[in-house]
């Protein structure tokens, strides 16, 4: 049980700087954030990290994401988003940050799923 | 269970999968989320404006021969120094594209009949529609042409190549904002796109006609009925061209009924037209003498009135080579300045408001094989339209054509406009034309002659052109292809079957219409007529003469004109229209029959002076007025079975006072035979009663009633600007109602150096997600204008700038 907490917290460390990244290659496909994140729930499952994956995943996409946002938002001095108003520039950081969990959470978790050994599981 | 893998992983996997792809694609009317919110290449993105910022950004080897510079100042306006015209065309087509790449792309779309590649649904009756009123193949013709002119050709080529060089460096995470929220990307830009462009604007100022209506009311009405509610040249012209002579000639004034013009060519049927266009807007331009003005030097005026969006129409630049030097507004996707003004002189347009377009009632085979024209059967040649759609099959659309044009509406496609069935529609936009060369020639123009063999060739659509020099040369012309008609030809639906309703030779450009240098050392241009009736040609169109003549008024009561004074002229909120019926109106109304309310009403009222202004109170009761005295009036025309508009106002007011007792003013719904002047007493208490419940729901000024929507091109409220409180009206020079209005106003002083003012109703990027977006709109609303900065040098310009660019 003490164990768990910081491995959840070494796998966000771990997200957060493989979505930037992989983000900021803006010639590549929107989505392909994905693919490295699967990699990493591959990665730490063989690792034997005991973390709670789509939970942990969704709050590093979402972090990610909405903060991201927010940050080019306030470097462009944010006039689109605040056309709109204060409660549609929340509501849009809000669906950039679920979008961007979603997907990181899903794909970890299936990363998860593909590296996941039963065997492995009885033995522990 | 042998399995090292575990088969759930699937389940995730699929699901993951379902997801990008939903969150990749516009799903209905929902916009690609994922991309769109997507920090890294998403919407906040668009809001990057750096390089509109930037002190210096240099692009290279982006196809230039030479080095080309670009500054921008503080309201980004591009000044452009090139050193060959080559470079000048591309730069701004590379600038252009930067600034307003979705507006002249999708309007493209819109031109040509496209937009079903756009949108996946609802729009393929548009698209066939465009394709048959001949859009596309038009533009074709056109681009041919200018093809054969190696100096259009070369800069036509030039502007596409720069725009493409933009292009080509976009990424998506840059591309305006409108391609991601549709969800699909920029194509290359064609030298075909700017000609179609051209022909967008040429039918939006070309594209009206009433020929079905005129014959309906003219045989409802009768001919000398139809002559006295619709007259071509009522009391209160103002004609472009001032002469004396005030006897019509044969060609004018009184229309015949044409002896075709029978019910039995015409079997009466229910038609509703439907046209987004409205003729009563129009364009103000004057140019004065510097014998008229404070410094000596001309000034020219200008306020072309054409539908307000976002992004605006125009673009405002300055454009330099060692040839030339001008400073105005383009139209995004077309080379060239189209108003402006350089050191020596300035030019205005409106719009011609000629009757362009005529329609045949044809007589067609069953099979669409042959057609009748002056006794014999001829083959009906056809086209095919590819029009291609988003998601579903191609579709493949067969247009007839005949010797007098394509046929619009037919048994595959009977459109809105069902009773138009098997009609040819001739439109002198069909017709290849080549005005971006006009255009190209003014920009260079140094005096009266280069203007007047810069416009000579112009022919379509047909425009008003004002001119002012240095040297104080003022002049307008009325410019175009106008054919020759006999009187009343095309002002009806025509017979398509007869050899002598088919018309091919044009006016010679030396009897058009113009004015140079008139003894009261002004020229007007306002849609009104461009001639008295005494002109020795026939032709008709859609003038408007309240505008001019105020105009005129203004000039004529004024002698030192500057600037601002002019500035005042183009803000005039005064209708000259309710100045003169005003009087006649409230001398009707008998004190004695009215009760109180109405009566303090009345004295308000008396006082007024015409003017509709921001906070004016009474300007709305007198509309509420006027309005319930035409309804009483032209109840008969409600009856009939047919879309029919009413006559003038000044028609109805000339009634009145000649003639109280028509037979109109009676009201059907009542038994009492009522006047003029029951009507008028009528119309007063009704008008009186609504108004007072306005008063009641809150403020009666003026600005509530005449709101301005300025609409983006999709239609979508949260990219627009709606319901912005107003002055002006349409009858005055301040002429804004609706979404339609000033859309660009102008004042320049010529003299040693130019001294210009102007402002549009938009800014000067499209970039939705930018602070240039609309930066406008709020000083345009309230009568501001902006002090251009016109260069004289490339030094001056680079220590005024704010940012600056270096292309290569």
């Amino acid at each position: 049980m003490k164990k768990k907490v910081p491995n959840s917290i070494k796998t966000i460390f771990i997200l957060v700087p493989v979505i930037i990244a992989t983000n900021s290659i803006i010639i590549l496909p929107w989505w392909s954030f994905v693919i490295p994140v699967l990699v990493v729930g591959v990665v730490i499952t063989k690792k034997e990290w005991k973390v709670a994956c789509f939970p942990i995943g969704f709050l590093a996409g979402f972090l990610v994401w909405a903060s991201a946002n927010w940050f080019f938002d306030i470097k462009y001095s944010g006039i689109f988003l605040d056309r709109f108003g204060f409660g549609i520039k929340l509501l849009l950081l809000l669906v950039s940050g679920i979008v961007g969990g979603l997907l990181t959470g899903l794909s970890l978790y299936t990363g998860r799923s593909l590296a996941f050994d039963k065997k492995a599981e009885i033995k522990l | 269970m042998k399995y090292r893998f575990n088969i759930d992983f699937l389940f995730p996997l699929s699901a993951l999968i379902i997801l990008v792809f939903t969150l990749s694609h516009q799903i209905f009317i929902l916009p690609p989320v994922g991309k769109l919110v997507d920090p890294f290449v998403g919407v906040v993105q668009n809001e990057d404006e750096q390089d509109l910022n930037s002190s210096l950004l240099i692009k290279d080897d982006i196809g230039l021969a030479d080095s080309t510079q670009v500054f921008f100042d503080e309201r980004k306006v591009p000044h452009i120094y090139a050193r060959n015209t080559t470079d000048l065309y591309f730069a701004q087509g590379y600038v252009t594209a930067r600034l307003r790449l979705w507006q002249m792309d999708f309007l493209a779309y819109v031109s040509a009949g496209r937009l079903s590649e756009i949108f996946s649904d609802g729009l393929l009756d548009y698209d066939r529609n465009q394709r048959r009123i001949g859009m596309l193949e038009a533009a074709k013709a056109s681009l041919k042409m200018m093809e054969r002119s190696p100096e259009s050709i070369q800069a036509l080529t030039a502007y596409t190549r720069g725009v493409n060089a933009y292009i080509k460096q976009l990424n998506y995470s840059k591309i305006p904002f409108e391609y991601k929220m549709l969800d699909y990307e920029p194509e290359p830009w064609s030298n075909l796109k700017t000609v179609l462009l051209m022909k967008y604007m040429a039918a939006m100022l070309s594209g009206y006609d009433e020929d079905y209506m005129m014959t309906n009311l003219m045989l409802a009405l009768g001919e000398e009925r139809f002559n006295k509610l619709f007259p071509d040249f009522g009391p209160y012209t103002s004609p472009l061209m001032s002469d004396s002579a005030s006897k019509c000639g044969f060609a004018l004034g009184y229309i015949k009924k044409p002896a075709y013009l029978d019910y039995s060519f015409w079997a009466s049927r229910s038609f509703i037209s439907k046209s987004s266009y409205d003729p009563r807007m129009g364009s103000n331009s004057w140019a004065v003498s510097g014998k008229k003005t404070r410094s000596g030097y001309p000034i020219l005026c200008n306020d072309p009135h054409l539908g307000l969006s976002l992004p605006a129409i125009w673009l405002e630049m300055q454009l330099s080579d060692p040839d030339e030097n001008v400073y105005g507004v383009s139209i995004p996707g077309v080379p060239a300045v189209i108003i402006g003004f350089d050191k020596d002189i300035a030019w205005g347009i409106t719009n011609g408001e000629g009757d362009a377009r005529d329609w045949y009632k044809l007589k067609v085979s069953e099979d669409y094989r042959k057609y009748q024209f002056n006794g014999k059967w001829l083959n009906l040649t056809y086209t095919v339209e590819e029009i291609k759609r988003r998601g579903q099959k191609t579709f493949y659309d067969t247009i007839y054509h005949t010797v007098q044009g394509p046929i619009v509406n037919d048994r595959s496609f009977p459109g809105q406009q069902s009773k138009f069935m098997n009609y040819a529609l001739k439109w002198e936009l069909h017709n290849p034309s080549n005005e971006i060369l006009t255009y190209m020639k003014l920009n260079r123009a140094r005096n009266y002659a280069d203007y007047a063999a810069a416009i000579r060739e112009y022919c379509s659509p047909i425009q008003n052109f004002t001119f002012a020099c240095k040297d104080n040369t003022i002049a307008a012309n009325y410019q175009g292809n106008i054919a020759i008609k006999w009187p009343g030809e095309g002002k009806f639906v025509l017979d398509g079957t007869r050899g002598d309703h088919l018309y091919s030779h044009y006016i010679p450009t030396d009897s058009l219409p113009h004015l140079i240098n008139p003894k009261c050392n002004y020229v007007v241009s306002a849609n009104q007529h461009p001639t008295s009736c005494s002109y020795p040609y026939y032709y008709d169109g859609y003038y408007i003469e309240t505008r001019a003549g105020r105009i005129k008024q203004l000039l004529d009561s004024e002698i030192d004109l500057d600037p601002r004074k002019m500035q005042a002229i183009q803000l005039d909120n005064v209708s000259q229209f309710a100045r003169d019926a005003l009087p006649v109106l409230t001398n009707t109304i008998d004190e004695g029959r009215i009760n109180e309310s109405e009566r303090i009403a009345l004295r308000n009222l008396k006082k007024w002076k015409g003017v509709y202004n921001y906070d004016d109170e009474n300007a709305e009761l007198f509309e509420l007025w006027w309005k319930n005295i035409r309804e009483y009036t032209w109840d008969e025309f409600r009856s009939y079975s047919f879309d029919a508009k009413t006559p003038d106002d000044y028609v109805l007011l000339n009634l009145i006072t000649t003639d109280p007792e028509n037979e109109y003013f009676d009201n059907l719904s009542t038994s009492i035979k009522e006047n003029a002047g029951e009507i008028i007493h009528k119309g007063f208490s009704a008008a009186v009663t609504s108004y007072n419940e306005l008063k009641r729901g809150g403020s009666v000024q003026w600005s509530r009633f005449n709101t301005v929507n300025i609409m983006h091109l999709t239609n979508l409220p949260l990219l627009s600007r709606t319901g912005i409180p107003s002055a002006g009206q349409l009858k005055a020079i301040n002429s804004i109602s609706g979404n339609v209005g000033p859309s660009w106003r102008m004042v320049v002083e010529l003299g040693e150096r130019p001294l210009a003012y102007g402002i549009y109703a938009g800014g000067q990027s499209g970039n939705v997600a930018g602070r240039y977006f609309d930066s406008f709109i709020t000083d345009w609303n309230q009568g501001k204008y902006y002090r251009l900065n016109y260069f004289i040098s490339i030094n001056e310009a680079s220590s005024h700038a704010t940012s600056a660019w270096v292309l290569k």
